[in-house]
């Protein structure tokens, strides 16, 4: 049991480890102050307790953050997963479609930036709408081929058994799709992560954690911004460990059929 | 009755159309027989299934069943695949009452129907299990319950055991004879193994690669089921493997589209 707990600790205790070693050198050989993992902690305790940073609290951060993001991948997965549903049923609207979702895939998160500001101008919905375009492609595309997959085989069994239309749909097509729209939903929730923090670095938001980080380039508060970065981590920890791993065993161990005894 | 009338198939349309897979195909299957389609992979055989099936549509020619022309996959022709496709997010007994559910018959009686095909295949102890528990065989009696329940006149058949191990198949090909005397109705059983042919055929038909699709048709002497090891039944073990020898092998697979479903 501790052994177990010790081999989960050691990756962290290695990062951290390492973390100092260049927080060291860094100091030693360049001589500007690096946040250590323990002044990174004292002041994320600080901004917990209440201590602003530029001139709103963490929370406020946080929360402005994690709103902005759950808007734009809701919008973003609610699309991705209709497109997803409908291309997979209709080769017609796939072929005609198909290209533009792969091409939209293709282009990276923050070279949207400008076509966000042309359309939105600098802003809320400038950033949500980067935050969209960077979750759709993963959640259009991975739900699509989950649905093919499904297409030689429960909807060709369902059809025989003399299913249509609702039915199919929503006794086969949306619990087929299933495991296919968590990997996508995965996808979609880290790439608009990512692309949020930056969108926030750039469109100015005046709030939120990435445009806290690039605000302390200015006012040389380092440490503040690595508190930051510590808070993204444990988000993405917290998604990843109590939401995603849980659901994804969940569903797999009903659907898992391939692979097992036969 | 199942009727053939000159059918072809080949995949794709127009400047994209591929070779012929089944070419001019006429046959006449006669109610409540055994039918085995015997062959190489790659020559077909799933494709005719298909054809009846409804999944697919002849590109020349024309699909009876009953003298009515096949428009797509319905409850009246049930297949059994060569992996079950068991939907894993309902029980075992959900699932035999799909078909069940989609002719509009009450939940009761639905229940009531699939239990009793569920015993008929002896899966009623796992009526509540979901399919991700069972064995290979066993999702292959629950697939054959879940069609069974809607007694269908036809029952198409994509080998169905081929992926199991050799004792579990030999048993299931045991039980699919017992079932069918239980519930009769016309079978086409689709097979690369002369053995399963000549356990459970009452005749049949060695399908080659297009243009000669139909090789050679074989009626089986009757009393069935035939002694594995018996003199007779090595009889037709030699004829049918003389058949099939007569074939090439390893035909190259179909292109764009694909054979399999």
């Amino acid at each position: 049991m501790i052994r177990r707990f010790l081999a989960f600790l050691l990756p962290f205790l290695l990062f951290l480890l390492l973390w100092q070693v260049v927080a060291l050198l860094v100091e030693g050989l360049r001589g500007v102050p690096f946040p250590t993992p323990w002044q990174t902690m004292i002041r994320l305790g600080r901004l917990v307790a209440g201590e602003p940073l530029s001139d709103v609290l963490l929370y406020r951060h946080v929360g402005d953050s994690l709103l902005r993001w759950l808007t734009g991948f809701g919008i973003a997965a609610a699309i991705g997963l209709l497109y997803g549903l409908t291309a997979g049923l209709y080769h017609r609207f796939e072929l005609a479609t198909g290209q533009i979702v792969h091409l939209l895939q293709l282009i990276p998160g923050l070279a949207w930036i400008p076509i966000a500001i042309l359309i939105f101008g600098l802003g809320e919905a400038a950033t949500i709408f980067m935050i969209a375009m960077a979750a759709f492609p993963a959640v259009a595309i991975t739900v699509l081929a989950g649905v093919r997959h499904l297409d030689g085989t429960y909807l060709r069994a369902a059809r025989m058994l003399g299913a249509g239309g609702k039915a199919l749909f929503f006794q086969v097509l949306l619990p087929g799709a299933l495991p296919a729209t968590l990997s996508g939903l995965r996808l979609g929730l880290g790439n608009s992560w990512r692309v949020l923090l930056a969108a926030e670095m750039v469109v100015g938001s005046g709030t939120g954690l990435g445009y806290a980080i690039v605000e302390s380039r200015w006012t040389l508060d380092y440490t503040g911004a690595f508190a930051c970065l510590a808070v993204i981590a444990l988000i993405g920890v917290l998604v990843e460990y109590g939401l995603f791993r849980p659901l994804e065993r969940r569903t797999l161990q009903r659907y898992r059929l391939d692979g097992g005894a036969r | 009755m199942i009727l053939l009338d000159r059918v072809s198939k080949r995949y794709g349309t127009g400047s994209g159309a591929g070779p012929f897979v089944l070419q001019d195909v006429s046959l006449s299957l006669e109610r409540n027989r055994f039918v085995c389609l015997l062959g190489p992979s790659g020559c077909g055989k799933t494709t005719l299934l298909n054809l009846v099936a409804g999944f697919l549509a002849p590109s020349a020619g024309r699909v009876l069943v009953d003298g009515v022309g096949v428009s797509g996959p319905g409850p009246d022709r049930g297949v059994v695949f060569q992996d079950a496709t068991l939907f894993p997010w309902m029980t075992v007994l959900d699932n035999v009452r799909f078909g069940l559910r989609q002719q509009g018959i009450a939940p009761e009686q639905a229940t009531a129907a699939a239990e009793e095909c569920l015993a008929l295949v002896g899966m009623a102890a796992h009526a509540g299990e979901w399919p991700v528990r069972l064995s290979g065989g066993m999702r292959q009696r629950v697939a054959i319950a879940r069609i069974l329940a809607l007694q269908p006149k036809v029952m198409l058949f994509d080998e169905p055991f081929s992926a199991l191990d050799a004792n579990s198949r030999e048993r299931l090909q045991a039980e699919l004879l017992r079932i069918c005397a239980a519930r009769p109705a016309t079978v086409i059983y689709i097979t690369h193994s002369v053995e399963e042919a000549a356990f459970l055929a009452e005749r049949v038909i060695v399908v080659g690669p297009a243009p000669a699709s139909i090789h050679a048709d074989i009626a089986l002497p009757a009393p069935r089921p035939r002694a594995r090891n018996s003199q007779e039944c090595n009889e037709i073990k030699s004829l049918l493997r003389a058949r099939l020898d007569a074939l090439p092998c390893c035909i190259t697979p179909c292109p764009s589209g694909g054979c399999s479903p």
